[in-house]
């Protein structure tokens, strides 16, 4: 069973694919933003407890009655469990603030507990998007320079393409659905980060292998080989991480939903980047055979030597 | 290839040293990871709040009493300054916590009634040959654990400010003296000094003299235009640094006092990046309680020691009314008089060294104010002994019966009495007339002359502190991230290997076998560090688990393509996981990448999540390279193998 599958042939539907995607992203991120978590925002989260099920208009209106206005209040997995997020500038001090809002929350229902609270600073809110923008740019600059260093500057493009494409793209889905963007989201993109770049590099690898090996054939046809004798694994270990992430998303609570969607897209997304994006990329930069000959070609795996 | 080989091993076989090696490492890593599998008891610890060690008596009696109150214990250890008692029904904790507190607060005597600290803990039931060897289990982070954290951030700009001002003061005070006259001299941002002169000369004496007589910890640069003549003192990096880790020491320490004395199982205060620190406070469940923990009411004085009248008279209660009786930090009694000669807030810098003779001494800059004060002091005191004088105010908040403190209708604490810590850190005979630098010289130790030196630093700094984040985490919330966090790993897990095993059979019992290694090793990597393990960190693992198999699969798919391509058995085996290496090692090593910036820039959860991974690309691939080709020489090497099942 050998796949043949000229992949590389519709890659004009895969540009438009991805423009859609990324055009839908960047608008959505440019008109509604993220809804960032209080992590990013600053403010207070406190998360409660009822014994029985609640309603969230009542705990509302219980808030508003006692000058606490301007939170944001969520059922957070269950209709016993509630959220509520006040921002910085509620007008309370912060010190009697879980105090007051317990207060306000008992005159509507007595059967209520306090089961996490979190206050973010404003300043650390803007460290933290500053912060993570460093870091996103920061490891996009390192795996470039590598990349760049192992392959060739084309597939260091590439693969920072494939991972600009993604990393919109998952934001952009965030974006879209208004599902609350916190830390363990942002370390979810950067771990698809990781995760994209692993399977470019698989494909590439690949790439480079049947260039130095197939005497004859275009760049297009080397590449759609590749692509086709790595496209089990590639499946396979999306399939494998998918299955690991799912369990992740269905049982392992709601403080790691945003984690786990975000991967779980970042995953889809990635698994088409680095077929289409990344290689299609380093094609239409013109890779040719002679870029990845060795200076010196003398040895079988020559290039290996550097990372023994 | 390489030359000069003179014998060639069969294909798909390991010399014995390398079997040996894979065994070692999975035996090892097997042990670093069993302490993870014996969980927790709940305890009851007692602990002394200056860090003095415990008696085994006191724990005795503890362990007797809430015996006698009808508990069951398991058993009791004492290490150090702290004692535990385990006991047999989680349930029973409260009460025996009761017990013990109504113990120690009934305690006939009262350095222990005053000192020790009951609190209630979860301790690793660890096996005690196994913890004596060094072993321990993770520990878990505040989100599995329950409990408050703060993120507390140190002013820097009013130390900055501070200093500043010191330097202010001592240029003008040098330019006085050395009658130089200046236009102005005023701060110029957080970090520099602008003075102005009349004219070339005056600014080029300035110079000269300020530049010797060194001001410590600036630059000075000279900038002429247009008629106007300045010089410009910037504070230098290190300088900045120095103020920087002094402040952040200093606080952690105090810190460090104040959680010890309110008795919190396993805190944790730790630095983070360049002026944050962070505190974890396992089990309190309130962020009121903690905050009244922190503020900062050290302060150091020089004063006049009074040898006039006998200490002994003054021990047997006879104090002088301008005096008071004090202890040295070896216990030794010194009568004090109450007058302040010099604040502890115009020393501005000190430290250790040696004297001609080799013997240890403590170097001390004060500023120009104060260098002027303790010249006109230390001359009128010739042959006097001076102490230094070391107060920290300990504020005593009300406490119910079981221990807890008591909060009032606003939500605060109540503070009913506050407790005063006074210490002579030092006393030293004055030689002669002292200028803005003198030194102490004595018959002590280097160690004793840099922790003076510190703690002359430390407690002339007044680095404010201030809360930037606080959380707490519910203990039932902890326990429930426990749960789904380990019923998502097995979830994931089994399907993995079920998946596995129906797509590569034998291979894919191999890798299955490399997994669960890798498991046991990332546990086991996990625990050596002492790593702290959070919700995060438990995504961190399966999503490993999740990746781990991808250099398996690259591996047995290459396997696969070979023998499509008509290699025999043998030669497949070898020829794919020889082409699959460097595969491997770029991506993984790219995701390596991600993952140090991910660790190095993130903070709390995030750095959790990134060292997990971390440590999980290394153990996957010496799993999946190097195990899984061990198992596969063991089952196909050496052997002519007609069919592979992949």
């Amino acid at each position: 069973m050998t796949l043949n599958i000229p992949f590389l042939n519709y890659k004009n539907i895969a540009v438009i694919i991805s423009a859609i995607l990324i055009i839908v992203s960047g608008y959505s991120l440019f008109q509604n933003g993220l809804n960032v978590g209080l992590d990013f925002s600053g403010g207070t989260t406190i998360q409660v407890k009822y014994d029985k099920p609640v309603e969230l208009a009542p705990i509302r209106e219980a808030l508003k009655n006692n000058n606490l206005n301007g939170g944001v209040v969520q059922f957070f997995g269950s209709s016993l469990d509630v959220t509520i997020r006040l921002p910085s500038d509620v007008g309370v001090a912060n010190k009697e603030l879980d105090f007051e809002v317990m207060k306000a929350l008992k005159t509507y229902r007595e059967d209520v507990t306090k089961v996490r609270r979190s206050f973010v600073g404003p300043a650390v809110g803007d460290e933290l998007k500053n912060d993570g923008g460093l870091a996103l740019l920061v490891a996009l600059i390192c795996i470039m320079v590598y990349v760049a260093m192992r392959f060739e500057w084309k597939f260091a493009l590439g693969s920072v393409a494939a991972l600009a494409h993604d990393v919109i793209i998952v934001a952009g889905f965030f974006s879209v659905t208004q599902i609350e963007f916190d830390l363990t989201v942002l370390a979810a993109i950067l771990a698809v980060i990781g995760y994209s770049l692993n399977d470019t590099i698989v494909v590439y690898d690949r790439i480079r292998e049947n260039f130095l090996k197939m005497r004859k054939g275009s760049s297009i046809e080397v590449m759609n080989r590749s692509l086709n004798q790595t496209l089990t694994r590639t499946l396979i270990t999306s399939l494998t991480t998918l299955l690991v992430l799912i369990a992740l998303f269905y049982f392992g609570g709601e403080l790691i939903h945003g984690f786990s969607i975000a991967l779980i897209v970042g995953v889809l997304i990635g698994t088409y980047s680095s077929i289409y994006v990344a290689s299609a990329a380093a094609l239409a930069l013109g890779v040719t055979k002679e870029d990845l000959m060795p200076p010196e070609v003398e040895k079988e795996g020559a290039d290996q030597d550097a990372l023994m | 290839m390489i030359f000069g080989q003179t014998r060639q091993m069969p294909l798909n076989t390991f010399p014995t040293w390398k079997y040996l090696m894979v065994l070692f490492i999975i035996i090892i890593g097997g042990i670093l990871a069993l302490p993870n599998i014996f969980g927790e008891d709940h305890a009851i610890q007692i602990s002394d709040k200056n860090g003095n060690p415990i008696t085994e008596e006191l724990v005795v009696n503890i362990d007797q009493a809430i015996k006698d109150g009808g508990i069951e214990t398991k058993s009791f250890e004492v290490e150090g300054s702290r004692g535990l008692i385990r006991l047999v029904n989680p349930d029973d904790q409260n009460e025996a916590k009761r017990i013990a507190f109504q113990f120690v607060e009934n305690h006939s005597k009262p350095e222990i009634k005053e000192n020790t600290v009951v609190a209630v803990n979860l301790a690793a039931a660890t096996p005690k040959w196994l913890a004596d060897l060094g072993f321990d289990p993770m520990k878990l982070g505040l989100d599995l654990r329950g409990g408050v954290h703060f993120l507390l951030e140190v002013d820097m700009d009013a130390l900055f400010k501070k200093e500043q001002e010191r330097a202010i003061t001592t240029i003008k005070t040098t330019l006085y003296d050395e009658q130089i006259y200046y236009k102005s001299v005023n701060p110029r941002e957080l970090t520099s000094v602008i003075a102005q002169f009349e004219s070339e000369e005056l600014q080029e004496r300035a110079f000269a003299e300020l530049n010797t007589n060194a001001l410590e910890g600036f630059t000075i640069t000279d900038r002429s235009f247009d008629g106007r003549y300045e010089l410009i003192f910037n504070i230098t990096e290190a300088k900045s640094r120095e103020i920087r880790d002094f402040a952040i020491k200093k606080n952690i320490t105090t810190l460090n006092n104040r959680i010890n004395a309110i008795g919190v199982a396993e805190p944790l205060v730790q630095r983070q990046g360049a002026n944050r620190i962070i505190v974890q406070l396992p089990g309190i469940q309130d962020t009121a309680t903690a905050r009244s923990i922190i503020g900062d009411t050290r302060t150091l004085e020089f004063r006049m020691a009074n040898t006039r009248r006998d200490v002994g008279e003054a021990l047997s209660g006879r104090v002088p009314y301008d005096s008071e009786l004090l202890y040295e930090s070896d216990g030794r009694p010194i009568l004090v008089y109450k007058d302040v000669m010099l604040d502890g807030e115009h020393v501005t810098g000190a430290g250790s060294s040696r004297d001609e003779k080799g013997m240890p001494q403590i170097n001390i800059q004060l500023d120009g104010a104060g260098g002027s004060i303790m010249a006109k002091e230390s001359g009128d005191h010739v042959g006097d002994v001076m102490a230094i004088v070391l107060t920290e105010v300990v504020p005593i908040f009300k406490k119910n019966e079981y221990g807890d403190f008591v909060k009032n209708d606003e939500g605060s604490l109540i503070k009913i009495d506050e407790k005063i810590n006074k210490e002579v850190v030092s006393a030293a005979t004055i030689q002669t007339t002292l200028g803005r630098s003198f030194r102490i010289t004595g018959q002590f130790t280097p160690q004793y002359a840099s922790n003076l030196a510190l703690t002359l630093k430390s407690g002339s700094l007044k680095a404010p502190i201030y809360i930037v984040e606080d959380g707490t985490i519910g203990p039932s919330l902890g326990k429930e991230n426990v749960e789904k966090g380990t019923l998502s790993i097995l979830i994931g897990f089994v399907m993995v290997l079920i998946f596995m095993l129906f797509r590569y059979k034998v291979f894919g019992l191999v890798a299955n076998i490399a997994l669960l290694v890798n498991l046991v090793l990332i546990i086991g990597v996990m625990s050596m560090i002492g790593a702290v393990l959070t919700l995060p960190g438990m995504a961190g693992i399966l999503l490993t688990v999740g990746m781990a198999v991808d250099a398996n699969v690259l591996i047995f798919e290459r396997i696969r393509e070979e023998l499509r391509d008509g290699m025999s058995p043998a030669q497949a085996i070898h020829n794919g996981y020889d082409a699959a290496f460097s595969t491997i090692a770029d991506a993984n090593i790219t995701t390596a990448i991600a993952a140090l910036i991910l660790f190095a820039i993130g903070t709390g959860p995030i750095a959790g999540f990134a060292i997990t991974l971390l440590f999980g690309i290394l153990t996957s691939m010496f799993t999946a390279i190097v195990g899984s080709r061990a198992l596969v020489n063991l089952i196909y090497g050496g052997k002519a193998v007609k069919k592979l099942a992949v």
